[in-house]
This record gives structure tokens, sequence and C-alpha cells, in this order.
């Protein structure tokens, strides 16, 4: 929506170079005021330092831990985790999603079953996820996993209820087999829903890992984020929060570039090859 | 030519919603040879639509049977397509994608469907919108592309409901008159729903007239008279017909 309403702000003449910059110094902006504030506020005394400690001196504790080497570690023992847990979630969510979202019976069997654990936070399996798996990666994948996996289904089982009836009829009527119109029409149909849920996804792997990583390990960046607690290290602190959700963000962006060119590639099943571009490409519409 | 191709025989559909049977159908019993055009007409709600889908195999009839060219029909199939009422296009595919669709679910590889599809899009003088998706098209040429779709596969019969019902008089006309034609230069067994009746007696073979629901058949014209029809000629049809409609 944000990027519409800019888009109609910036001047017709100016080159599009000209409006991504400015689009960008728009986004820019804040985070500058942000960082000042947090750099002037406890230097000038206005809060605490012991609380808040000026954003030079958190970087230069990331510094410190860039150059030990120990970052990096446990910056890939957490993105390891969310990979895992959120790709098996994604691998079973999204099938059963659309299943679930087409078959009224199935729906009717498997729904009491997910309302009765939709309830239950993913710090709420972290007892049960260390029970069964003990300390390490497996429990914290464990979380990420079921903290992920019924939010994806339930989502895209709601959007697949809510396909075209007719299209699938369109394309029954054409002879496709149900298998076909599932592949050829529903799948199409849902591409921009389920890239959706999949970014909603992926931002509460993020989440659950965090929870899994306070109790769970030993390494990764919950883990990280605690012990600086109890040192009282609030430079720490604050840099593995910057941290976390610059990361967050990151794989946000990542996950947007792959359903961009997915849902490219699907549309480059039209004609554009076979038809030179611009050719018949006239709007008669109106 | 004269043994009946497609049969409906004692064909009944009754809905069960809420716990109470709705009939859409009662009994219906039709006769209709291959390549003829036939026309089915009756108040709305008169169950017209789910006699389409019935024979389209999207539904089953709860009771009775439907048999095309001496087999019962069994769900939905290539030789018989439907085009919808609105022109249901799939948005995320162009023009001539959207026309190969049947072709595609057929496995006809990729250059020869849209070959075949181009070629069909033509025709109905839509080659230059091959590449535009529906959305860039008007309402008459997406219902020209559907029909465009329904006919690339070849089907023996052609079910149409209300496929001119959207668009405006004048695109309607030239709709009409290029379904006649494609009719007679591939005779495709045709089934027409409208609430048209000039529609109906300008194109069709016979003007099957159906009860209020739950629908029966209840009268039909045979109207022997070449096209292109004047409204002279069909005045004292459309009496009859105005007459047949009007009996409660």
């Amino acid at each position: 929506m944000s990027a519409g309403l800019h888009r109609v702000s910036c001047h017709d003449r100016a080159p599009a170079r000209v409006c991504a910059l400015r689009r960008w110094m728009r986004g820019a902006l804040p985070l500058v005021v942000v960082a000042l504030l947090w750099e002037l506020a406890p230097r000038s005394g206005l809060v605490d330092a012991a609380l808040l400690p000026p954003l030079s001196r958190t970087l230069a504790a990331g510094i410190g831990l860039v150059r030990s080497g120990a970052l990096l570690g446990h910056l890939w023992a957490s993105v390891w985790r969310v990979g895992a847990g959120y790709l098996l979630a994604v691998l079973v969510a999204v099938p059963a999603g659309i299943g679930l979202g087409l078959s009224r019976r199935l729906e009717g069997y498997v729904s009491p079953v997910l309302a009765l654990l939709r309830p239950i936070s993913p710090p709420a399996w972290v007892p049960l996820a260390i029970l069964w798996f003990g300390i390490g990666d497996a429990p914290a994948i464990f979380i990420v996993f079921v903290g992920t996996v019924q939010a994806i289904l339930i989502g895209i089982a709601s959007t697949a209820r809510s396909v075209d009836r007719r299209l699938v009829q369109a394309a029954l009527t054409l002879g496709a087999t149900r298998r076909q119109a599932i592949r050829l029409v529903v799948l199409p149909c849902l591409g921009p829903a389920i890239f959706g849920q999949l970014r909603v996804g992926l931002a509460l792997a993020w989440m659950c890992v965090m929870a899994a990583e306070m109790v769970a390990v030993r390494r990764g960046l919950g883990y990280l984020l605690i012990e600086a607690r109890n040192l009282f290290q609030t430079e720490r602190v604050l840099l593995c929060m910057v941290i976390i959700g610059a990361l967050g963000l990151g794989l946000d962006r990542l996950l947007r570039t792959l359903e961009g060119m997915v849902l490219r590639w699907q549309r480059g099943m039209g004609a554009d090859e076979l038809f030179a571009a611009g050719r018949g490409k006239q709007d008669l519409s109106r | 030519m004269q043994m009946s191709y497609l049969r409906l025989v004692e064909v009944s559909k009754t809905y069960h919603a809420d716990g109470r049977a709705v009939e859409a159908l009662v009994g219906v019993s039709l006769e209709v040879r291959q390549g003829e055009f036939v026309a089915l007409v009756g108040p709305s709600g008169c169950g017209k639509t789910t006699l389409l889908h019935l024979v389209a195999g999207l539904e089953a009839p709860s009771c009775g049977q439907i048999l095309l060219a001496g087999e019962p029909i069994r769900g939905c199939g290539r030789e018989r397509t439907l085009v919808f009422q609105e022109p249901t296009l799939f948005p995320w595919l162009t023009a001539v994608d959207n026309v190969a669709f049947g072709l595609r679910t057929a496995g006809v590889p990729l250059q020869e469907r849209r070959a075949r599809a181009l070629a069909l899009l033509e025709s109905l003088g839509l080659d230059g919108f091959a590449s535009s998706y529906p959305h860039q098209l008007s309402g008459g040429m997406r219902q020209r592309v559907a029909i465009a779709r329904a006919l690339a596969v070849c089907p023996q019969v052609l079910l149409l409901d209300e496929p001119f019902a959207s668009v405006d008089a004048l695109t309607r006309e030239a709709l009409q008159e290029e379904l006649v034609r494609i009719w007679q230069a591939r005779r495709p067994t045709i089934l027409f729903v409208t609430h048209s009746r000039e529609e109906a007696l300008a194109l069709a073979d016979r003007v099957i007239v159906l009860s209020p629901r739950p629908g029966r058949v209840r009268a039909e014209l045979a109207l022997p008279m070449a096209r292109p029809r004047s409204p002279v000629e069909l005045a004292p049809w459309l009496e009859r017909l105005r007459d047949l409609l009007a009996q409660p």
C-alpha cells in the first residue's frame, strides 16, 4: 500500500532513479533520527547510560564480538535452526493447508485438533521439547516447527477455501483431471496468498527460535542475548536485538525476492516468448 | 444423423439444503441429434443451468440417465465443453494460453497447442490480442476467448449457458452471428440456454420450453427456416413461444 502511495506522490517528470532515491531517503530519515536520539540521549544524561548505552558503544561491542569470531557462530546457529524448522513446517503446511481448504470432510476431521493446539504459544512447547529432544538444535528446530506449521496451515486453508469454484469447474469441463485442476488452477490462484502466509510464518519462526534459544541451547542469538543479560552487558543485549531485527528483515526480503521470481515464472508460461513484446498489448477495454 | 446422439432419459435433480429438498428438474427427457442446435428457454430458476451442468458432468443426476452416443456419461469430459454465463477465464493466463488450456490438460505440446489456439483466436477476430491478459480485454472479447477455449478441444457437444447475457446488444448480435458461423463450419451439437426468446428463435433448429421450477419439458418448437432469419419470419413463432412461456 505504501509503495503505491509513494509512486503517486513522486513527481511525474522526475526520472525513475531520482524517485527511487527519494523513496529511499524517506525510509532512511526516521532511522537516522532514532540513531541520533539513541546516541545523544544517554550522552547528555537524559537517560541513564547504564540502561541505554549510546549507539556507538553498542556498535563497538559488536565489533569486539565479530573480531573474536563468536558472533558468526551464534548467528549461523540461529539461522540454521530457523531454516530447518521453517522448511519442515512449509513442506507440511502448504500441501496440508491446500488439502484442508479444498476438502470439507478433511477440515471437519482436523479443525478440532487445530483449534485445541492453536492457543498453546511456542514458549509453552519449550519444556516438552527439552524433555523429548534434550539440549541442542533438535528442540529449537522442533519449537520453530510447531510454532510455524499451524499458522501457515490455517492461513493457507482459509485462502484455499476462497478459490473461485467456477474457475475449477471451467478447468474440469475442459478435461482437466482433479490433480491438473489443483496444479493448473488452484495453485496459481493461491500463489500470492501462499507467499503472504509464508512471510507471516517466517517472521513467526524467527520469534520462536529466540524463545527456544533462551533456555534449551548454549549457542545462538537468543542464548547470546540471555547470557548478556546475566552478565549485565546492556550493550550486547541491545546489539543482539538490533541483529535479530535486521536479520528478520533480511530474511523477509529474501522471501519477497523469491516470491517475485516465482510469480513471474508462473506468468512466464504466458505467450511472451512466442509473441514480440508489445504486439497485441493494446488496452481495448475502454 | 437421424438417431439421437445425446439422450436424457427421465432425468431429475434434487438439491438438499438445510434439510429441505429442492427439486430443480423432474423427469426431463430429451433427444438431440448429432450436429443439432437446440435452445433451452424457460423462466429463471427453472433448472436450465442445472441441466447443462448435468450434461457437462459437473453434477450427477439424482435419477435418470444421460447418454452420449449410446454410452452413459461419467463425469466431465473434453467431448462436452461448457461456456459459462460469465467468461470465467484464467486471469493469470494470456488469451492464447486460456484457449490452449484444454489442449494442455490433454498433453498437447506447447508449440502445437499455441498454434492451434492462435488459429482459433484469429478465426474469432482476436489475433491481435493473443498475448493480452483477460483484464485487458473488453467483455465481448472475453466471451469470445471463452468460446474459443471451449472449442479448442474440438468438443462433440458444446454447452452454452446464457453466454451473451452479460454483453451489450451490438456485441451480442455479432457474437450470435459468429456462433452460427462456427456451428455451420464445425457442426458441434449445441445446447444453448438463454432467457431471450428472440435469441433462441434466431439461432436454434429446435427450441425446448421448460416449465417453472421444478423444470419439465413443456413443449418444443422445430424451426425449419434457414439462417439468418428475419424478424418478420420469426414473428408468428415469437407469438407462440410467448404463449407457451406465459402459461402458469
